[in-house]
């Protein structure tokens, strides 16, 4: 009796703690939800579409290094990665040079990340520059 | 009524602390947009399997008080049921992310995923090894010493590598409220660590007790009696147990639960009924007189002291179940209680039939009628034969008064079988008390 009790509670209280966690992702995701903490780091003016569309053989290399360097590891783009971070339109909200900084860690960047973030960003640096401005030129081009 | 109360707080206590890291996580993130629906849940998940498992080092530090309305026997079977619920959370939380989610999961292996990715990979490895090792220890033939030390090793390890994880992912825990609520979540775990292996163990070794006498009594079984040492001895309630390190420092945990069987009347002298079962007790009959012991207790709620009102009792006893009643016995004796007494007592046979001289003189000094019942036949046993039966306990009710408490300590196929034959002869559950057997 004692025994079936003790069961009953714990699958009550396991109960409680699954309850919470939908109640946790109900509430973050609701349709009123504000939008806010999408990125790290203060809001820039919006930025206005380049004069001429982007080289399509940079964009493709762009997409090559976003995969393989792991960015979908923290970062959604196009419907798959982690939707933690997400830099869908990240184009329209940031200007290149900004997009850049927050790939290495740079800046004004750097002061709005967290230390752990930094370390985990400063191995971009390590990138071929020419692969470095396909991915930004890749990015800036999601609007 | 005091003792419902009193589990309801605690249970409603235990509960708001565990659910407190997701009440804080949620409230402090309100108006934030949110990650997708399973992604949030997935991490919800993860948030509060950890609060499960660092709720679980509260739930055996064995605190008197929190535990008294329940019992110290029933929590362990709580703390079974509730990794087995943590560990599916947790395996929930990873197989969200997998399925949904599996940019987020790669690479897998050490060298180049993040430090943080793979501590939340080794903590959900070893949550699996903690919660298998520990159903599945007799299967797996795992020494109940060795288990324990693994056990201890491995819940702190796997606690540790699931905070790492939770502080190196850094979603959420960077808001300043719910960074507070996971430090303060990680030093009680420690503290709660350190108390239970290094301060208790400490203070129990000043009342260190000497084994004065070890004799055998029947059935591969030894009475083990000790006396306290420079100090006046612990005082228990009969039927209560306590946790004995028998030659060594608790410091080394290596210790076992035992069911003090001597009478709670007889001053500081303790007395243990072990009977030679695992790995431990089967070196028991081997202890040296003065060997130093120490007893952390007492512990449980197995004891008639909580019914002064009961107009009488029903004692079930399998084999060396026998301990605390014969405590219950021996205390009811010293204290001249007159009220009417049933013992049903099942042995396997005549000779090793536990402590059945002190029965038939407790039966004197008692108005209490003792039913042997044993499974082998021997010449000229009158007696029953086989196992305690519902028609045993029928003809045991009806020397006892309306009202009546039932105290049963043996193997589970006999409780059940007692507890649905005096349920059926209408006996309230709140009335029929049991000691669960078997705690590892």
């Amino acid at each position: 009796m004692r025994e079936r009790l003790a069961k009953v509670f714990a699958v009550v209280v396991g109960g409680v703690i699954v309850l919470l966690a939908g109640g946790f992702a109900e509430r973050r995701n609701a349709p009123d939800a504000a939008v806010a903490e999408v990125e790290s780091g203060a809001p820039e003016a919006p930025v206005p579409p380049p004069a001429e569309p982007a080289d399509p053989t940079v964009l493709e290399r762009g997409r090559v290094i976003f995969d393989e360097a792991g960015c979908a590891r923290c970062h959604r783009l196009d419907g798959s990665g982690n939707p933690r971070y997400p830099l869908d339109g990240v184009g329209a909200r940031r200007s290149a040079e900004s997009i850049r900084a927050f790939i290495v860690a740079d800046g004004d960047a750097r002061r709005a990340l967290t230390a752990s973030v930094v370390r985990a960003k400063e191995r971009y640096r390590d990138l071929p520059s020419a692969d470095l401005d396909a991915l930004v030129a890749y990015l800036a081009a999601s609007r | 009524m005091r003792e419902w109360v009193g589990g309801a707080f605690w249970s409603l206590a235990y509960t708001a602390l565990l659910a407190l890291p997701l009440i804080v996580l949620g409230s402090g993130l309100v108006g934030l947009s949110g990650s997708g629906w399973w992604f949030d849940f997935s991490m919800g998940l993860g948030f509060g399997a950890v609060a499960l498992f660092g709720g679980q080092f509260l739930l055996t530090a064995r605190f008197r008080r929190a535990t008294a309305p329940f019992g110290m026997d029933v929590l362990y079977v709580f703390h079974r049921w509730l990794a087995v619920i943590a560990l599916v959370l947790v395996l929930a939380h990873y197989g969200i992310l997998r399925v949904s989610y599996p940019a987020t999961l790669e690479p897998f292996w050490p060298a180049t995923a993040p430090w943080y990715m793979t501590a939340g990979r080794a903590s959900l490895a070893v949550f699996l090894l903690l919660v298998v090792s520990s159903l599945a220890r007799k299967a797996l033939r795992i020494e109940y010493d060795d288990w324990r030390l693994a056990h201890t090793v491995l819940a702190v390890l796997g606690m540790a590598l699931a905070v790492i994880h939770v502080l190196g992912v850094g979603y959420y825990s960077g808001v300043f409220w719910t960074r507070i609520v996971l430090d303060l979540f990680l030093a009680s775990v420690l503290a709660l660590v350190a108390y239970v292996r290094v301060m208790k163990p400490v203070s129990l070794m000043t009342k260190p007790y000497r084994v004065s006498d070890v004799r055998a009594e029947g059935g591969d079984t030894w009475m083990l009696t000790m006396e306290p040492e420079g100090h006046s001895g612990l005082r228990f309630a009969p039927g209560q147990f306590g946790w004995l390190s028998l030659g060594c420092s608790p410091l080394r945990a290596r210790e076992h639960p035992f069911s003090f069987s001597g009478s709670a009347e007889q001053d500081g002298t303790l007395e243990f009924t072990i009977k030679e079962l695992g790995d431990f007790t089967r070196t028991v009959g081997r202890t040296e007189i003065g060997t130093v012991a120490y007893v952390d207790g007492p512990h449980g709620v197995f004891t008639v002291d909580r019914y002064p009102e009961a107009p009488g009792f029903l004692f079930l006893a399998g084999g060396v179940g026998i301990a605390p009643i014969a405590s219950i016995l021996r205390t009811l004796a010293d204290r001249g209680d007159a009220r009417p007494l049933c013992l049903v007592y099942g042995s396997s046979s005549w000779e090793r039939t536990v402590l059945k001289e002190e029965l038939a003189r407790l039966s004197e000094r008692l108005n209490l009628e003792v039913i042997h019942v044993l499974e082998e036949l021997h010449e000229g046993w009158k007696g029953a034969v086989g196992r305690p039966t519902p028609e045993l306990l029928q003809q045991a009710l009806a020397g006892l008064p309306e009202g009546m408490r039932c105290f049963m300590c043996g193997p589970e196929p006999m409780t059940k079988m007692a507890e649905a034959a005096l349920r059926a002869r209408g006996v309230p559950l709140r009335r029929i008390h049991s000691e669960l057997f078997d705690m590892a």
